[in-house]
């Protein structure tokens, strides 16, 4: 229902625009190829159907459809400072070819000299690249690291406000963001139904020439559907504490992106937690330098993540003991545990819009691979992926 | 000697003419008494405010991407290669906070414009701007 009012919106819009206003149009676009070098993919690893530990390439088989995609995203500039913003990207999957999804469809509208009140389907402004996540081009990565952009939704449909100021010669931006997230969230490494409600995201960003700093907060009352937990829900002495039914979820995160001559510097940390829950509680950062030349950047970045899981009392001592062991394993992605990760990358800039970029990520994880696990074990991945990326 | 000096002469004078010749003009309607120095027309330029430093609405136009002028432009005033740049207006496209500068096919177009237009900021090769439009600053 919602995307057939999405459409109808986007379809009169565009008979308006041709009428009314200059629509324009930008695109991105990213191959991806990527390859897990390691084959010691877990039998035992269910919570991620047989693929490697951290991603989802398959171990010694090159994958070139999962990471890549194509987006475009068109403005109308309406009257009196409005203006319509639409996204969609097609992103590659490997079970279903190319997805199309509606990222953004807003209105927008100045406010005084330098402030955006916004309406209709935005992204959420948690990270450093949250507002473009997709366009490859404008980062050195293959993918921002992954122990930290772990998340599994990006956008909200609610309104947000944007206000830039500058105080000497620092540039100031506030970009908050209010509304509800319905679609799929991951538990135990499953999608399942899930709904954010309220969800409420501050973000501010300091610039001073080639420094920028930030600080994000964000919090929502979360609900996941899950068969398993309704089980597990029923050996614990208050089901609540396994059920995620509305419990408040709450995102906490802070980053650095620097540049001294032709050296970057950049690092991002970031806490999830959801009382009440299931949910584990994790954590996940990382800090890189690149080095600029000749039009080439190679970089450096070491990222980890931890997830702890939580205690959850039990009817009985036995179940108790079941139902720990079981919370662990339906930890977010992966169970509970501690994961590292150096990526060792280059990228070529090619005209002044494309990029090939080429990536290589070691993975070290150790953690409670399933329920029945009775200690944590080590996995690893040496993941290769090769990108080319373009904007028009 | 003389003949070496007077060629010296020459060619460093062409060299500076050379030079002269690649300045270029930050332009705006003669009504508008905005001050305005290079990080207020960079501001401006780079879509961070929508209003000239004493108040009223500012629309920045740029010369065609590749041009002499905009290559000037966007080294002296706004600190950038023309790849940087690129990269900036990709970021605020891609992130809704911002188009870059609509732009103008000929100096001629934007004097033009500008000089019926008190919200219009603009810039030109130095010397082309005639007496329709204010220069507020040379680069």
């Amino acid at each position: 229902m919602q995307k057939r009012i999405l459409l109808t919106l986007l379809a009169s819009l565009f008979a308006m625009s041709h009428v009314m206003a200059e629509v324009k149009f930008n695109g991105f676009a990213s191959v991806v190829t990527g390859i897990d070098l390691e084959d010691d993919t877990l039998a035992t690893d269910t919570n991620n159907n047989g693929n490697g530990p951290t991603n989802d390439y398959p171990s010694r088989t090159a994958d070139n459809l999962q990471e890549s995609k194509v987006g475009l995203q068109w403005s109308a500039d309406l009257d009196d400072g409005m203006r319509f913003v639409g996204q969609t990207v097609a992103r590659g999957d490997s079970q279903d070819g190319f997805v199309l999804a509606y990222d953004w469809a807003y209105f927008d509208f100045n406010v005084g000299d330098s402030g955006k009140f916004k309406v209709g389907r935005l992204r959420i402004p948690f990270y450093k690249y949250s507002d473009y996540l997709d366009v490859g081009y404008a980062y050195h990565w293959v993918t921002p690291p992954k122990s930290m952009y772990s998340l599994t939704f990006s956008n909200v449909d609610g309104i947000g406000y944007q206000q830039n100021f500058n105080t000497g010669n620092i540039d100031h931006a506030v970009n908050a963001v209010l509304g509800r997230y319905q679609g799929t969230l991951v538990l135990g490494g499953v999608d399942s139904p899930g709904n954010l409600e309220n969800l409420i995201a501050v973000n501010y960003t300091a610039t001073m020439g080639d420094h920028e700093f930030y600080v994000a907060y964000a919090q929502a009352d979360t609900y996941i559907e899950s068969a398993s937990a309704d089980t597990l829900a029923t050996f614990a002495l208050d089901g609540s504490d396994v059920l995620v039914d509305g419990d408040k979820g709450s995102f906490v995160g802070i980053g650095y992106k620097g540049a001294f001559g032709n050296i970057g510097i950049f690092a991002e940390a970031s806490q999830v937690k959801v009382d009440d829950s299931i949910i584990q509680d994790s954590m996940g950062s990382y800090i890189g330098a690149s080095y600029n030349m000749d039009g080439m950047t190679y970089h450096l970045t070491y990222e980890m993540s931890d997830s702890e899981g939580k205690t959850i009392t039990g009817s009985s001592a036995p179940a108790e003991a079941g139902l720990n062991a079981n919370a662990r394993a339906l930890g977010n992605r992966s169970s509970e545990g501690t994961s590292n990760t150096i990526t060792l990358g280059a990228r070529k800039d090619i005209g002044i819009s494309s990029a090939v970029k080429v990536d290589l990520s070691s993975y070290t994880e150790d953690r409670f691979q399933s329920a029945a696990a009775t200690e944590k074990s080590e996995q690893k991945a040496l993941l290769l992926r090769i990108a080319v990326e373009t904007m028009f | 000697m003389k003949l070496l000096l007077s060629s010296i002469v020459l060619a460093s004078s062409m060299f500076l003419s050379a030079f002269a010749s690649a300045e270029v003009e930050v332009i705006v309607h003669p009504s508008n008494g905005a001050a305005l120095d290079q990080d207020s027309i960079q501001r401006i330029f780079l879509g961070k405010t929508r209003a000239f430093p004493g108040g009223g609405e500012a629309v920045a136009i740029s010369a065609k991407e590749g041009s002499p002028e905009e290559a000037e432009f966007t080294e002296k005033v706004l600190s950038k290669s023309p790849k940087q740049l690129k990269a900036y207006w990709a970021k605020m496209v891609f992130t809704g906070k911002g188009t870059p500068p609509r732009q103008i096919d000929s100096a001629a177009e934007m004097v033009k414009l500008i000089s019926a237009n008190p919200n219009l900021i603009g810039f030109i090769p130095a010397g082309t701007g005639g007496s329709g439009v204010k220069v507020v600053a040379k680069f």
